[in-house]
């Protein structure tokens, strides 16, 4: 890394800008850009774009001293922790203090000493490569963080965003809406119910419940891929599916087939914390001709239509 | 005397042009001190050239010339140097290190003038 990291010097006075340049190409270090002042330093650093990592400043330059360059340094968001490396003097020593006060994150002095300078671009390049490396375990840490926090109760319709075959609840709610009368009429509506699945929302976590859930949508999906289908997860462990009317689909089958393909993961959930889900589908749920209802009560009713309480509907469209 | 590093003999020359230009500027300097009721301005540019000559001559081998520097670099900027009686003080107390540092610098335009001894310890390898 200490050959890529872009430095930038900043120093009035032109020959050491030489000699640090040409000392830290003899260290094998890319030779800083340079400033002659604060102000064209600042105008530089302002540029994001311009991926300064490390940045040396001398303390003593007419009109703006480095000790005001550093606060103002410190005052870009994007280099609120970037080393900043003080260049003073012998005599300048005693401004130290201040510096560090400023922002400022170490010193060196003047002359150029190379063993010296050395060890302090060393330490430089450990600090920037800790703070990446910092930045990088932050960036992980709050990514797990959201995708594993996720917080929502059993009832919630959280949308899987990793299910290839499903639609946000909400999104599904709007499509009969969408539809005139005559089109809500080629429409039915089937719900699918875990089991046991308020069982298995109580053992997992959130993001576990994700995959579950996500795990039941994409086989559910693939038990229904010969028909035209929308599907969604409508929360308490429950799925909900609109689909063009067919005397075809039968119930029954469905379920097995949903079965077959969860059968999949079962290498999966073997010693798992839940068993591998089963799914039990409900009874097509139809729109009556002339009836008022509304499309949001299609939905509602095949998901009833499904729920333990209710008794088991006849399989009206079981094949013989 | 020690060799300097090539890199360091590159940037020689402009070293020395920077150290010509800074001569004829603390001569001024100096003569403006002289002659002005107030010679805080004159200090205080004398100390400028003094820090920014301090600042490198030893990394080019010139270890007289930057410790000449560096007492005037002090001097200038110690303490009462802004009362204008106690910059002439200044000045009366560092005459004789600025001639030191006149006649260093005038050394240092000199081809291969350096202070035996000195290298490598600035610089080092090639």
């Amino acid at each position: 890394m200490p050959g890529v990291l872009r430095y930038l010097a900043t120093d009035d006075d032109p020959a050491f800008l030489m000699v640090l340049g040409q000392m830290m190409a003899a260290l094998g270090r890319t030779p800083p850009v340079t400033a002659n002042s604060g102000p064209e330093a600042l105008a530089l650093l302002s540029d994001p774009a311009e991926q300064i990592d490390c940045i040396l400043l001398d303390f003593q330059m007419p009109g703006m001293d480095g000790i005001e360059v550093c606060r103002r340094i410190r005052e870009l968001p994007h280099h609120r922790d970037t080393p900043v490396m003080m260049v003073t003097t012998l005599n300048g020593r005693n401004h130290v203090d201040a510096a560090f006060a400023a922002g400022a994150t170490d010193y060196l002095t003047k002359p150029l000493d190379r063993i010296e300078l050395e060890a302090r671009l060393g330490m430089m390049e450990r600090l920037v490569a800790e703070r990446r490396q910092v930045r990088e375990l932050r960036a992980i840490v709050d990514q797990a963080t959201r995708s594993r926090e996720v917080r929502f109760e059993f009832a919630d319709a959280v949308d899987l965003k990793d299910c290839h075959a499903t639609l946000d609840f909400h999104a599904l709610r709007n499509y009969p809406h969408t539809l005139n009368r005559m089109s809500l009429q080629s429409q039915m509506a089937v719900g699918f119910r875990i089991v046991g699945a308020e069982r298995a929302f109580a053992r997992l976590r959130p993001a576990e419940f994700i995959d579950y859930l996500t795990d039941v949508g994409d086989c559910i999906g693939a038990a229904l891929k010969r028909f035209h289908f929308k599907l969604a997860y409508a929360g308490n462990g429950e799925f909900v599916a609109c689909l063009d009317r067919t005397d075809a689909f039968d119930s029954y089958e469905v379920e097995l087939e949903i079965a077959r393909q969860l059968s999949k993961y079962e290498a999966l959930y073997e010693g798992y914390i839940v068993p591998l889900p089963k799914v039990i589908v409900g009874r097509p749920v139809v729109p009556r001709l002339f009836s008022a209802r509304s499309s949001d009560m299609l939905l509602q009713e095949a998901i009833a239509a499904i729920r333990p309480h209710v008794s088991p509907a006849p399989r009206l469209n079981r094949r013989a | 005397m020690a060799l300097r590093p090539d890199w360091l003999e590159a940037i020689l020359p402009r070293f020395r042009e920077l150290t010509g230009e800074r001569l004829d500027a603390l001569r001024r300097a100096r003569a403006a001190a002289r002659s002005a009721a107030d010679p805080r301005e004159a200090v205080r540019a004398i100390g400028t050239l003094a820090h920014t000559v301090a600042g490198t001559a030893a990394s080019f081998g010139f270890d007289r010339l930057g410790a000449c520097a560096r007492r005037v670099e002090q001097a200038c900027q110690g303490p009462g140097a802004d009362d204008p009686q106690a910059a002439r003080a200044v000045l009366g107390r560092i005459a004789a290190d600025l001639d030191a540092l006149e006649d260093a610098m005038e050394q240092s335009l000199r081809p291969a003038a350096a202070t035996p001894g000195s290298w490598p310890r600035a610089a080092g390898g090639a």
